[in-house]
């Protein structure tokens, strides 16, 4: 019964928006409308208003949605959202301020005389403005009213010339910084928890097992990761664009002739140029950079843009006026200054320790105060000027407002989906699809394409995202990461704003450009640039390290990057090392040889043991090294011929557990039946009928297993079994052979320390002996504590300890107390002893650990360096088949 | 039906529906503010409509607070059929217009008491965070501060009074200033961050507040303006009077009962996702942040209340259309109706 509800939702959904309605309502209204009809119904035939829904009633779905509603702005996980608003700003002030006017201008005189060279240059100008602005109606409109008059008297084919301009526009939505890109983020970091969680159970119900391994986990997207994912991809897209034009222009020089410049290509026409184009591009340059290096959260970025285009704006709105630059040279001023300051001074304001640090942060005030000075004015002279700023806040608010309450629309809309089972719908359909993720995968482009001849990126965004994304993450067998998603799934939709009858760029163009430009002419223009996207989106699919690749580098050479003993990272760590293995097996066999005809006679005992079995298990680590490789190639050997089986039997098990969820449900209900006050025997009967047929059903299914699966699947999970262990014991061999080397490293290091606090102790004993006992204790545990801080030092603690428990209580005996401290005087003195004559030791372990730190010692080490995190990201960034441990 | 009749019933439904909305706020107040039983529990008290009655039946003095908020009710919206036949004279245009004044007045309050509720309150949480405000304000005031209910009650409650009179004052001024308000705010974030390394949690919340009010608020500008967007590939091609006939069943089915649908899932119950936070004086759980998450339940309120009346100020003017027979184009759009109309 759900499901013509459902059909009824989508019925009246396509009604309202094809009627014309905002989408911002209609999405919801829709919703609400279906749901009140349900309502009604069951009330009506049922006598009951929740019948018609999968779960719960209207008054549950409802208040949901009204939640969901706040959940947008309610809490600190959403927050990315926020960059939008201050994108929007940033790129309304450039076109308000005519800053992108003039790119434009410059970059056709410039690219102009050679072939095609005026379609270039507005591909060249849509990339760098889409990177400012990401509003594909300002740039379509900018374009059309500028390059497309220039095109056209130069005799370029109308409909080359209309496709550049649509098509370019466009490149807003997938260079970052981009809205879209964001908001897959924020649909996308959702989806990823859900698949993730459904993974997890996916795994314990395979394998019976409760935890599974980190590395098998779903790969998240933030804001950021999206923009470094679409980076790649989205300059790919602006070659394969710029090629186009220039084959075609060889190809038929009629349809895109090269235009002459008319002026000379003297310095003042470099300065213009130069003029036109430093400031923008060092905008995005400071955007995209600060966020890529991870130094700025892209909320921050977005700020730092949107400022950074009214200052621009503030010398553009005065052109040719004296004092024009003269806030934009004040805040380049200061922010320098700031610069220069932070080099040499410590800035921390909640932290300042002596006078110089005061200085420079008072340095520091004035120079803000300076940057303040020069953004007021700035906003003073957008604001005088021609009303910029007036215009420039109102369009923000209202492009803000209608991205937004479609996002609240949408909310509304999943939940009702939700409410009536389209969820599970849309889950079963997908799943049962044969050929398992790429079919499904492809399904799904395939309708998004579909979808985007009628609907816009955000209701895609929005609407098809939250419901298919859970579902294609969840898969380990392509097991594919969620910035790799959301970029195909960008890439695509962005072909939604070229697409006839509801292509947004077409629209626009066509508002602006001459009469004689024919409707059909734009159409195929724009065509053919679907067919580039197309052929963009496939590279980006056949090559996910286009994506992954530059998120995957961030994030190891960012501030917060985990540490290499991290479990995610040890498969590519592993391939990384065991390379380099056997590219300098010798060096490294050499370094452990030597080591070990180092003197180690005059150490305790315990230590030249311990150095002893850390040299013999580096040696021994080629030997584990090859013990991983013999069973991986052991599992590997395996899987193709395991994998058609394994595939087989868990679908076979996944229809079996369905059928088991029917049988559940069925019985509760007979249970219920059987509860309750009049018993209705027949239907129960009916119930055990169609349970025993379930039932009969189930074994049916359950014969069909081969009968070596068992077999086969145990001699799977011994082969991964062994891998796994083999791996575990690499890992340990390598940690405890490198950890020793470190510690004795410390302890040589920290002899003057030590014997520093060994003129402490006569002092502290007499303060023992002569102040009572509380004095005297703080005084032992202060000791206790420096002593503490020092590396293998336990033994002299635990003495101090001793030490310390003899001083409580209500009678202390100082005798055995000073005793005590004379015993751990007694071994730190004997800890001085070897310590002192250890140099030379510390000097072959510092050369040994140089040659092993980045091999051996790689996984105890704080931090990869460049090389490994390159090596490790490209590693990470193939998506991984793991579909055989579920 | 006469086109008299049927403007008469749209206006007096008009009416009705925007005294309904500020009867249900206020008896929402009254029902979880001040304890009364309301509407739905009288009727049920009495077992009416089929409602089952409740466990612990009202007593005496409830029993009159019932009576009179339902006697409210039917008073307040038979004076809007009054008002209706009263002022039949006015055009449907006229009336279209009033409301979205009405509409553009609460936003202006919105505005205004977010612009200052926030300002302030980013200005006692700095001094609270760093210790400063027992200097500027004693002791006993800074604890007092520090409470959620002091604070909503005695420093945001008088500057949303205030900010009635400013919103009446200043026309000009309004919400798209908060746009420019969230990029400074999110510059003195990065700002005091990268130059003195400080950032605190009242420095995220002050953002948050005024982006959702930012785009909440535009909302129903955003209407008039045209700015929401559509899937215009037929509409387009719509003679006036077709548009006129989907725009008004648009408004009458979809928009407005998605208003009705938040504020009452949102405010019907104490335990409800708006009127929770609002009674409760919710923060934010970071302590040392600012006061102001209960308001953000509110931003809803606003935000269904000016939807609402802007939408019936977009159905009667579609109305109108409808009404004017001939297949000309419009004398004015409603953008331009409502733009020259409101700004003088």
């Amino acid at each position: 019964m759900e499901l013509y509800f459902l059909v009824l939702l989508i019925a009246i959904m396509v009604f309202a928006l094809t009627s014309g309605f905002p989408v911002a309502f209609s999405l919801p209204g829709s919703a609400i409308a279906t749901v009140a009809i349900a309502a009604f119904c069951g009330w009506v035939f049922e006598g009951n208003v929740d019948a018609y829904f999968v779960l719960g009633g209207p008054n549950q779905w409802l208040s949901a949605g009204v939640t969901n509603y706040r959940s947008l702005y309610w809490d600190v996980e959403r927050d990315t959202l926020i960059a939008i608003p201050l994108f929007i700003f940033m790129g309304i002030m450039l076109q308000r301020s005519k800053i992108a006017e003039d790119l434009l201008v410059a970059m056709a005189q410039l690219f102009g005389p050679i072939p095609g060279g005026l379609g270039i240059s507005v591909v060249f100008v849509g990339a760098l403005l889409a990177a400012t602005t990401g509003i594909v109606g300002a740039t379509v409109i900018a374009m059309g009213l500028i390059s497309l008059p220039a095109m056209l008297r130069n005799n370029y084919s109308k409909s080359l010339a209309c496709g550049t301009i649509c098509a370019s526009g466009t490149l807003g939505q997938i260079i970052p910084p981009s809205i879209v890109l964001i908001i897959l983020a924020d649909q996308l970091s959702s989806a990823a928890d859900q698949a993730a969680t459904t993974r997890k159970a996916e795994y314990k119900e395979a394998t019976g097992e409760f935890s599974m391994p980190g590395d098998f986990d779903v790969v998240t997207a933030s804001a950021g990761d999206m923009f470094m994912g679409a980076f790649i991809p989205g300059m790919i897209l602006v070659g394969i664009y710029m090629l186009y034009i220039l084959i075609s222009a060889l190809i038929k020089p009629e349809n895109a002739p090269p235009v002459p410049f008319e002026g000379k290509f003297d310095h003042r026409f470099i300065l213009k140029v130069l003029l036109a184009l430093v400031p923008p591009l060092a905008l995005i340059l400071i955007v995209l950079g600060s966020i890529i290096l991870g130094v700025a959260t892209v909320n921050q970025a977005g700020a730092i843009g949107a400022i950074g285009a009214m200052i621009m704006g503030s010398y553009r709105l005065m052109e040719g006026k004296p004092r024009a630059y003269y806030p934009a040279i004040l805040a380049i001023g200061s922010i320098v200054t700031i610069a220069v300051l932070l080099k040499f001074f410590d800035l921390n304001i909640k932290n300042i320790q002596n006078a110089s640090d005061a200085f420079g942060i008072a340095l520091a005030c004035i120079a803000v105060a300076i940057l303040i000075g020069a953004i007021v004015w700035a906003t003073w002279r957008a604001f005088k000027i021609d009303d910029t700023l007036r215009g420039v806040m109102m369009d923000t608010a209202k492009t803000t407002s209608m991205v937004f309450i479609i996002l609240l629309g949408a909310a509304m809309l999943t939940t009702a989906f939700r409410g009536f089972g389209g969820e599970e719908l849309v889950k079963e359909h997908l799943t049962s699809l044969p050929g398992g993720f790429w079919i499904q995968f492809v399904v799904v482009m395939a309708v998004i394409f579909f979808l985007g001849f009628f609907l816009d990126f955000l209701e895609i965004a929005v609407v098809v995202v939250p419901i298919v994304a859970p579902i294609l993450l969840a898969d380990p067998s392509a097991n594919v990461t969620a910035v790799w998603f959301g970029v195909m799934v960008g890439l695509n939709i962005q072909t939604s704003f070229l697409t006839p009858p509801f292509g947004f760029a077409l629209f626009y163009l066509r508002g602006v450009a001459p009469k004689d430009v024919k409707t059909t002419q734009i159409y195929k223009g724009a065509a053919a640039f679907i067919v580039l996207q197309l052929v963009g989106l496939a590279i980006a699919g056949a090559f996910p390290s286009l994506v992954n690749y530059l998120p995957n580098k961030t994030h190891l050479v960012s501030e917060t990057a985990p540490p290499p003993s991290n479990p995610r990272l040890q498969e590519c760590l592993e391939s990384y090392l065991f390379s380099e293995y056997d590219a300098r097996q010798s060096e490294l066999q050499q370094s452990i040889d030597r080591i070990q005809t180092s003197d180690l006679s005059f150490l305790p005992d315990e230590y030249q043991e311990r150095l002893n079995e850390s040299y013999g298990l580096a040696a021994n680590t080629f030997d584990l090294v090859d013990a991983v490789r013999v069973a991986e190639h052991n599992l590997d050997e395996y899987s193709p011929a395991y994998r058609p089986l394994h595939q087989q039997v868990r679908q076979i098990q996944k229809s079996m557990r369905k059928l088991g969820q029917r049988i559940e449900l069925l019985d509760d209900s007979r249970q219920r039946l059987t509860f309750s006050d009049d018993v209705d025997q027949q239907r129960i009967d009916d119930i055990m009928v169609t349970i025993d047929s379930l039932k009969a059903e189930q074994q049916a299914l359950e014969g069909g297993i081969p009968g070596n699966w068992k077999d086969a699947r145990a001699e799977f999970n011994t082969l991964a079994k062994a891998e796994k262990m083999a791996r575990l014991k690499y890992r340990q061999n390598v940690d405890e052979s490198y950890t020793v080397i470190l510690t004795v490293q410390e302890m040589i290091d920290q002899t003057d320390a030590l014997a520093a606090l060994q003129t402490q102790v006569e002092p502290l004993i007499e303060r023992v002996r002569q102040q009572d006992a509380e004095q005297g204790l703080d005084a032992l545990k202060a000791f206790e504590s420096e002593i503490d801080q020092l590396a293998e030092t336990h033994r002299i603690t635990s003495k101090l300890s001793r030490a310390k428990r003899a001083l409580r209580g209500n009678n202390p005996d100082k005798e055995q107390v000073v005793a005590n401290i004379r015993l751990a005087a007694e071994i730190l003195q004997a800890e001085l002893q070897w310590r002192q004559r250890a140099d030379g030791l510390a000097q072959d372990l510092r050369d040994y650990d140089q040659i092993i730190a980045s091999t051996l010692g790689m996984r105890m080490q704080q931090r990869l360096t460049s090389d490994q995190a390159e090596s490790i990201a490209s590693c990470l960034a193939v998506h991984r088949d793991l579909s055989l441990h579920f | 039906m006469t086109s008299f009749n049927s403007m008469l019933i749209s206006r007096a439904l008009a009416y009705m529906m925007v005294c309904g909305v500020f009867l249900y706020l206020f008896n929402n107040y009254l029902v979880y503010w001040q304890d009364m039983p309301g509407c739905y529990l009288l009727f049920s008290h009495y077992g009416w409509f089929g409602l089952e009655t409740p466990s612990s039946p009202l007593d005496e003095a409830q029993i009159t607070q019932g009576w009179g908020q339902f006697i409210l009710y039917l008073l307040v919206l038979s004076a809007c059929v009054g008002y209706a036949l009263k002022s039949q004279n006015r055009s449907l245009e006229q009336e279209s217009v009033r409301f979205a004044v009405l509409s553009a007045y609460i936003i202006r309050c919105s505005f205004w008491s977010v612009l200052l509720v926030g300002f302030i309150d980013m200005v006692i949480s700095f001094l609270r965070v760093e210790g400063f405000l027992d200097f500027f304000v004693g002791e006993w005031l800074t604890s007092q501060l520090g409470r959620p209910i002091f604070r909503g009650s005695f420093v945001h409650y008088p500057l949303i009074v205030a900010s009635l009179f400013f919103a009446a004052r200043f026309r000009s001024i309004s919400f798209s200033w908060l746009a420019l308000m969230c990029v400074l705010a999110e510059i003195l974030i990065v700002v005091t961050r990268f130059v003195f390394s400080y950032e605190q949690a009242y420095m995220g919340d002050v953002v948050r507040f005024w982006y959702a009010a930012l785009f909440l608020f535009a909302s129903a500008f955003t209407l008039v303006e045209e700015g929401h967007v559509r899937v215009d590939v037929i509409y387009t091609g719509f003679s006036r009077r077709k548009k006129a006939l989907f725009d008004s069943l648009g408004s009458s089915l979809l928009g407005i009962p998605i208003c009705w649908v938040i504020l009452m899932h949102g405010m019907g119950g104490r335990g409800n996702s708006i009127n929770s936070p609002l009674l409760s004086f919710e923060v934010s759980q970071s302590g040392y942040g600012m006061y102001v998450k209960y308001l953000m339940a509110g931003f809803l309120v606003v935000f269904a209340v000016s939807m609402l009346i802007q939408f019936v100020s977009y159905l009667l003017y579609n109305i109108a259309q409808l009404q004017d027979p001939g297949e000309h184009e419009a004398q004015l759009s409603y953008r331009q109706l409502i733009t020259s109309n409101s700004s003088n």
